[in-house]
């Protein structure tokens, strides 16, 4: 790999994230606003397209207040520390597959590094923005800070079990854990041979960006504004912008593990990066739909959640992908059927059993 | 307790169609303020105080129901032994929109304004004279206390009631406003009169 190559890619990772997670600023007021039958920011430039860059500009002429007590180092490391990874998660990131394409070919794949360990990359790097929540919830020598920074380890650490194990029933079907391998053989989108996989890996995922219903990380109600109270100007932004590098990051994701990344489904078109844009744009709807629908979940029923109903859940998915490997091939839409129908029974036993023991409750 | 009834997850399906639904077909309510604007309630205490000039006889009983002594009027007798008023002045900015100079008016002379934009740059021009306290271009009579104006007024546009859209008036298009003279006025009211509009 030459160094026209990394410079290429690094300008193009840069420009597809920063506009894009600007958009998805203004596309999560818009629609949420939609949703509350508002109207949402529509004054700055036509239907509103310059809020963000007004946004920008008055967050950047903010004052940058540094609290007296504060560790100064850690404080200021903090916001980069949690931006960092959700931008390098897309250093893996298969835009578009080698091959024919709609609109150019290439000669292979479109994606930074097409490294053989993907899965692993990206999981191993977005552990890391716990890390940047934790130094700013400490350094800010507040107490709202802490207790926000406290509830974010054990969110993300818990959630984080469940996902992995979702995501390897992905890579046992694949037989990959290389991004582009992956999506090489979702002939059919992974989403209906993975059902419950997915289910689980969404859920997880929105727990793990501190998403509604999952926002405990900053629910303003109880602990003011959790780790970012203590920041200001351009280190707030750094970390709203790392939420929602973190949202595009996880709708991207999801769009390549499950939805069949640049593929049209069943290759009725050829493939394009155009395909994984609006399947990212899809699943940041879904997330926003499921946000301005559900009520944030109390701490312990968060908990409860991730141990007594993902974890177990994602086992048996485990166990059922696994069983389902050693079959010949060729049953795959008896599989999608069966699978289906097993996903659905399983949420529903389970959560009902969850509901029995009491799994949500304060015990 | 256990509860031993068989969740399926539709309160989570339910709520998420619904607020699809919403998505997809309510209308939005937003009023966007300076371009759209509600038709107000056709009793509002505006911000303004309106003031008939043929109708006044100059007896100061408003002046004198005032809790916070805003109306300041000077008297001059006519030939023909009425009074006329020569200063007719109300402090806006004083004033509560309290009302009880406008219900005090033995001669209906007197009525709250409809408009509720009355900001200004200083507090001089507060104090409205009387050349500027008659009804004329968006100071027009309410109908509080005045079941007369009150029945010549658009209904007030509630949200409520459905969607904005058709009731929604626009500078361009705005509800027929009546003119303080243009609604006949009773001479004398009776008080059963005065009381069913207290009770309505
Ligand atoms: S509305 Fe009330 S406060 Fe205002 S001028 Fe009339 S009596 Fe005075
Ligand atoms: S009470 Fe009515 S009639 Fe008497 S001075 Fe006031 S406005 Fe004129």
């Amino acid at each position: 790999m030459d160094w026209l190559h990394w410079i290429i890619y690094v300008v193009i990772i840069l420009a597809f994230v920063l506009t894009l997670v600007m958009s998805f600023i203004l596309i999560e007021r818009r629609v949420v606003g939609r949703f509350q039958l508002r109207l949402g920011p529509n004054r700055v430039g036509p239907q509103g397209i310059l809020q963000p860059v007004a946004d920008a500009v008055k967050i950047l002429l903010k004052e940058d207040i540094i609290p007296s007590k504060v560790d100064r180092v850690v404080h200021l490391l903090a916001p980069i520390v949690t931006f960092a990874p959700a931008v390098l998660i897309f250093a893996v990131i298969p835009f578009q597959q080698a091959g024919n394409g709609l609109f150019f070919d290439l000669k292979s794949t479109a994606s930074m590094v097409d490294l053989d360990v993907g899965v692993l990359f990206i999981f191993a790097i977005s552990s890391i923005s716990v890390v940047g929540l934790v130094m700013a919830g400490w350094a800010s020598n507040n107490k709202y800070a802490l207790l926000g920074a406290m509830r974010t380890i054990a969110q993300m650490v818990s959630y984080e079990i469940p996902m992995v194990l979702a995501v390897l029933g992905i890579v046992l079907i694949a037989g990959s854990l290389s991004l582009a391998d992956i999506v090489d053989k979702q002939n059919i989108p992974f989403i209906l041979l993975q059902p419950l996989g997915f289910f689980i890996y969404f859920l997880g995922a929105t727990a793990e960006m501190n998403r509604s219903p999952f926002d405990l990380l900053e629910a303003e109600s109880e602990i003011v504004a959790g780790v970012n109270i203590e920041y200001s100007g351009m280190k707030f932004a750094m970390f709203f912008l790392g939420e929602y590098a973190y949202a595009l990051a996880v709708s991207t994701i999801t769009s390549v593990l499950f939805l069949g990344g640049a593929k049209f489904p069943w290759g009725l078109l050829p493939q394009s990066f155009i395909w994984l844009l609006v399947k990212i744009l899809l699943v940041f709807f879904v997330i926003l739909w499921i946000r301005s629908t559900l009520p944030r979940v109390r701490v312990d029923q968060l908990m409860g959640f991730a141990w007594k109903f993902l974890l177990p859940l994602s086992l048996i998915n485990l166990f059922l992908v696994a069983a389902e490997g050693m079959l010949p091939s060729g049953f795959t839409w008896p599989i999608v059927a069966l699978n289906v129908t097993l996903a659905v029974a399983l949420v529903v036993i389970w959560a009902n059993r969850f509901y029995r023991v009491g799994g949500a409750k304060v015990a | 307790m256990p509860d031993n009834r068989i969740s399926l997850g539709q309160g989570i399906l339910k709520g998420l169609a619904l607020t699809i639904k919403h998505f997809i077909s309510r209308p939005i309510i937003t009023v966007q303020y300076p371009e759209e604007r509600l038709v107000t309630s056709r009793r509002i205490r505006g911000c303004d105080l309106v003031w008939d000039s043929e109708r006044c006889t100059a007896c100061c009983t408003c002046a004198k129901s005032c809790p916070q002594g805003n109306i300041h009027i000077e008297t001059k007798v006519r030939p023909d032994n009425t009074r006329e008023a020569v200063v007719f002045e109300i402090d806006h900015g004083r004033s509560m929109f309290c009302g009880l100079c406008v219900e005090s008016c033995p001669f209906d002379a007197i009525h709250m304004g409809r408009s509720y934009e009355r900001a200004t740059y200083n507090r001089d021009s507060l104090v409205i004279p009387k050349e500027k306290l008659v009804a004329q271009g968006d100071r027009q009579p309410s109908g509080y206390f005045r079941p007369q104006f009150e029945e010549t007024l658009p209904p007030q546009s509630l949200l409520i009631y459905g969607g904005k859209s058709s009731e929604v008036k626009t500078p361009e298009n705005p509800p027929p406003q009546s003119p303080a003279t243009a609604a006949p006025v009773s001479e004398k009211k009776e008080p059963a009169e005065r009381e069913k509009v207290g009770v309505k």
